[in-house]
């Protein structure tokens, strides 16, 4: 009995044994290597899923993109647009063209050969086709066809002017050049997982759940960066990525806003609050019938008490926002009105709207941040005389509201949006007519700001274009269709002896700008 | 043995196409649409469309049924929508991960677990065997996160011994070993106390059985009955907990997987559903369920091997 007891647990150990060795994980010899390389280990929230430039799902995909893609220009690490592999361009005085030439000698990664016009054409062009549209095709709605004059030499002509070229598109994830022959090569599937670039690092792999490894280019044509390896780790919870910042493991991580101030009392870290594009507000559907009252929506914007939201969910850390566009963006609305509580003045707006016993259901997704929201504002309804159910829904039911018009069904809900940069028709996009039954969850529609909203985008002048998005924003703020809460700041933690860049925005590392010791 | 193992097999099947059927069904009572949540709010209608086409979701769930069988008679998993990858890349890059986690896990339960639950048994009353109790209960009732969230403050923020995430650099098998050593601690706590408990129960029902009384009064020593003939006898309920063990540890490792960082079935799955990734969540469970049946027939064969008076084909012991 004893020896087949033993033997079992014997088996048991060199089956273990087995699965290791069978895991690729064989032995290697150590070598002697002349100096170690430069690495760093940051981390991506989530793991990389369709990199493809007209089509990637979210910041992640943006990071890669952009450390190992360029554009014909850029963002440098003070948030100043510069060319990037154009040498020189020219816009026309009525903005519809932009004459540029290109960088010579410059080379695709793997051996795809030199860049030139052509792979600027194909680039974008390729958000021009219908079947069916990229995700991103709006970016380029107003590009009308690249012209190629020779080799390096090529315009864009455009059928109207777009503001937001020069903010979200051409800096931006967007305007990245991608290598036509490689594209035409991998074919659709292959490039949401694989890319080729002009820029620093060379998408060397990716392991799915595991990591992404980025290697320095050697024969990158401008200053070589800093790092001989970068190891992007998608880790989805906060909480493990501090822990592995605290263990040494990683060098950048970004955190969550409640752990700031641990990171700020450790002197082996550098902790950046960036004010961000995000928004976050509480909204209300001004078409379901309990709420179409001017004078009932008045009320709950009287009865909420914002400050305690941000004491208890962000503590403190993020800044209220009084209206849509966030400060930092062009058209933030500094004297927008600041609406304190008024319990007293609440209830007269509820009895003005003739309503003596309300019943309401708030939406949110069930994260800490928006259960905290929702407690306060339940507790905060209730002194006014409204009655609020909890509704929380995990992350996909929740954002499942955004297709098929389900958005009917909402009363209350709490929510956050971001843009992809400082661009204020990023912010303004969701909320016109067209996006009733898909974003805009208050149904709010409004064919005033749906024309500021065009009128926005085809606007270069940067001093109309301000007053145009203040306008929009007085618009929407005499609708009361919603509670602005905040623009929560993103927060970066990085090791000491590490240099770390942000995009315009806020929510990507610009990861070819990284320095390390 | 022949026919209970045919007769296991066609039960595999059996249980394999109800959880496919239970899996496609699934996708038309969870609320939430994939496409929406894979695409992202800039995705156009045409798109969206093309995604539930290519998931099969305006399909009926007896066409997603079927599909899923016959890529499986073609030995695939079929495609992630989402990145154009074979499924099988993520699920077979992942599954090393989580079986050598299991089996470490319960190979430390195992070395602890049984001798602390034979010392109680054989010490009973004593105080050795009142601090195993507190021990053993303490760690049954202690969740695998908190232990895991414990251990990494220790180990790997205060110490810096071991590492707090990930799986070690590739080809590196000693460092591969240091990143399984707090997971599977963690992972272990539970079933080490839980081990001990059920251990000491059943020896002590077995040393109060007849034939170990007559053993003892044919004057055979102590040592012999209690751990060749007692131990034996007592540790066959523990097989059966094992084989179940460790196949609930294939997808149920979730928490450690997120708190370590660590790749495996649990946090692939947890993902997927996150993201209503359908043909993720039914692969991913698919091979769970297999490797569940597999353990749990693995340990009714080792029952024979324990005692050969259980047969299997009777179904009795």
């Amino acid at each position: 009995m004893k020896r087949k007891f033993w033997l079992l647990i014997s088996l048991f150990l060199v089956a273990s044994m087995i699965m290791s060795a069978c895991g690729g994980l064989a032995s290697v010899a150590p070598t002697a290597t002349p100096a170690p390389p430069k690495i760093l280990k940051a981390r991506l929230s989530k793991d990389i899923s369709n990199l493809d430039t007209a089509n990637v799902t979210g910041k992640e995909e943006d990071t890669v993109d952009r450390a190992v893609m360029e554009g014909l220009f850029r963002y440098d690490i003070t948030g100043k647009l510069v060319p990037q592999l154009a040498e020189t361009y020219k816009v026309s005085d009525d903005g519809l063209t932009i004459d540029f030439t290109l960088r010579k000698g410059v080379k695709w990664q793997k051996g795809y050969g030199e860049l030139t016009t052509d792979d600027v054409k194909f680039s974008f062009e390729r958000f021009l086709v219908t079947d069916p549209k990229p995700a991103y095709a709006d970016d380029w709605a107003s590009l009308d066809h690249v012209e190629i004059v020779d080799q390096y030499t090529g315009k864009l002509i455009f059928k109207k002017p777009q503001a937001t070229l020069w903010t979200v598109v051409l800096p931006m994830t967007s305007g990245l050049i991608v290598s036509k022959k490689f594209y035409t090569e991998a074919g659709p599937d292959k490039i949401k997982t694989e890319i080729v670039g002009t820029g620093p690092y060379i998408f060397d792999s990716w392991t799915p759940k595991q990591q992404i490894v980025l290697k320095r280019n050697p024969d990158y044509w401008g200053i070589q960066p800093s790092f001989d390896e970068i190891d992007l780790i998608p880790m989805d919870d906060d909480k493990a990525a501090e822990v592995a910042l605290q263990a040494g493991e990683l060098d950048f991580s970004s955190i969550s806003l409640t752990s700031v101030d641990k990171f700020q009392a450790d002197n082996k870290f550098k902790v950046d609050l960036i004010p961000s594009t995000a928004y976050s507000w509480i909204g209300m559907n001004v078409e379901s019938p309990k709420l179409q009252d001017v004078n009932v929506r008045q009320a709950i914007r009287y009865s909420i008490d914002v400050p305690s939201i941000l004491k208890a969910a962000y503590n403190n850390k993020a800044p209220r926002a009084n209206a849509l566009i966030p400060e930092g963006t062009l058209g933030y609305w500094k004297d927008a009105p600041v609406y304190d509580r008024d319990v007293a003045k609440a209830k007269d707006y509820l009895s003005k709207a003739g309503v003596t016993s309300l019943e309401l259901t708030m939406t949110y997704e069930n994260t800490d941040e928006y259960s905290t929201w929702a407690q306060i504002v339940q507790q905060n309804l209730a002194e006014t005389g409204i009655k609020v159910t909890l509704n929380p829904l995990d992350s996909s039911s929740f954002w499942a509201y955004g297709a098929d018009g389900k958005d009917k069904e909402l009363e209350l809900f709490a929510v956050g949006y971001s843009s992809v940069g400082p661009e204020p028709a990023w912010s303004t996009m969701w909320f016109t007519c067209d996006q009733v039954d898909l974003w805009n969850w208050m149904r709010w529609c409004n064919k005033d700001f749906d024309a500021l909203h065009v009128k926005g985008i085809e606007t270069i002048d940067s001093g109309v274009r301000e007053q145009i998005y203040i306008q929009m924003q007085k618009l929407w703020d005499e609708s009361v269709n919603s509670i602005m809460v905040t623009n929560v700041p993103q927060v970066y933690v990085t090791k000491q002896g590490f240099k770390s860049v942000i995009y315009p925005g806020g929510l990507s590392p610009m990861l070819r700008e990284f320095k390390g010791e | 043995m022949l026919v209970y193992v045919v007769k296991r097999f066609f039960m595999t099947i059996l249980v394999l196409l109800l959880v496919i059927t239970f899996l496609s069904l699934l996708v038309h009572i969870v609320p939430g649409d994939p496409a929406s949540a894979i695409l992202g709010p800039r995705a156009t209608p045409a798109l969206i469309q093309k995604v539930r086409s290519a998931m099969d979701l305006d399909k009926p769930f007896y066409y997603q049924v079927g599909n899923m069988v016959l890529n499986l008679l073609h030995g695939s998993l079929g495609t992630d929508i989402i990145t154009g990858q074979p499924i099988s890349r993520f699920v077979f890059s992942v599954l090393p991960h989580t079986l050598i986690l299991a089996i470490t896990s319960l190979s430390l339960a195992v070395l602890i677990g049984i001798p602390m639950g034979v010392f109680s048994a054989t010490h009973p009353d004593s105080w050795m065997d009142h601090l195993m109790a507190i021990i053993s209960i303490s760690f049954t009732t202690i969740p695998s996160y908190v232990a895991g969230l414990f251990l990494l403050l220790i180990f790997a923020v205060q110490l810096h011994t071991l590492p707090a995430m990930g799986l070690g650099k590739a080809g590196d098998t000693i460092d591969y070993i240091r990143h399984l050593i707090l997971p599977s601690i963690a992972l272990a706590i539970t079933w080490i106390g839980y081990l001990a408990r059920l251990v000491r129960t059943s020896l002590l029902e077995v040393l109060n059985e007849p034939y170990v009384r007559t053993s003892r009064s044919e004057g055979l020593s102590e040592g012999l009955i209690r751990y060749k003939y007692a131990l034996k006898n007592a540790l066959i309920p523990t097989i059966a907990v094992l084989g179940v063990g460790l196949g609930s540890l294939m997808g149920g490792a979730v928490f450690i997987e997120i708190i370590f960082s660590r790749p495996g079935m649990g946090l692939l799955i947890y993902n997927a559903i996150q993201i209503r990734n359908y043909p993720m969540v039914r692969s991913g469970v698919l091979i769970v369920s297999f490797l569940f049946i597999l353990t749990n027939f693995i340990a009714d064969l080792i029952y024979t091997f324990l005692d050969p008076r259980i047969q299997l084909n009777k179904g009795q012991s």
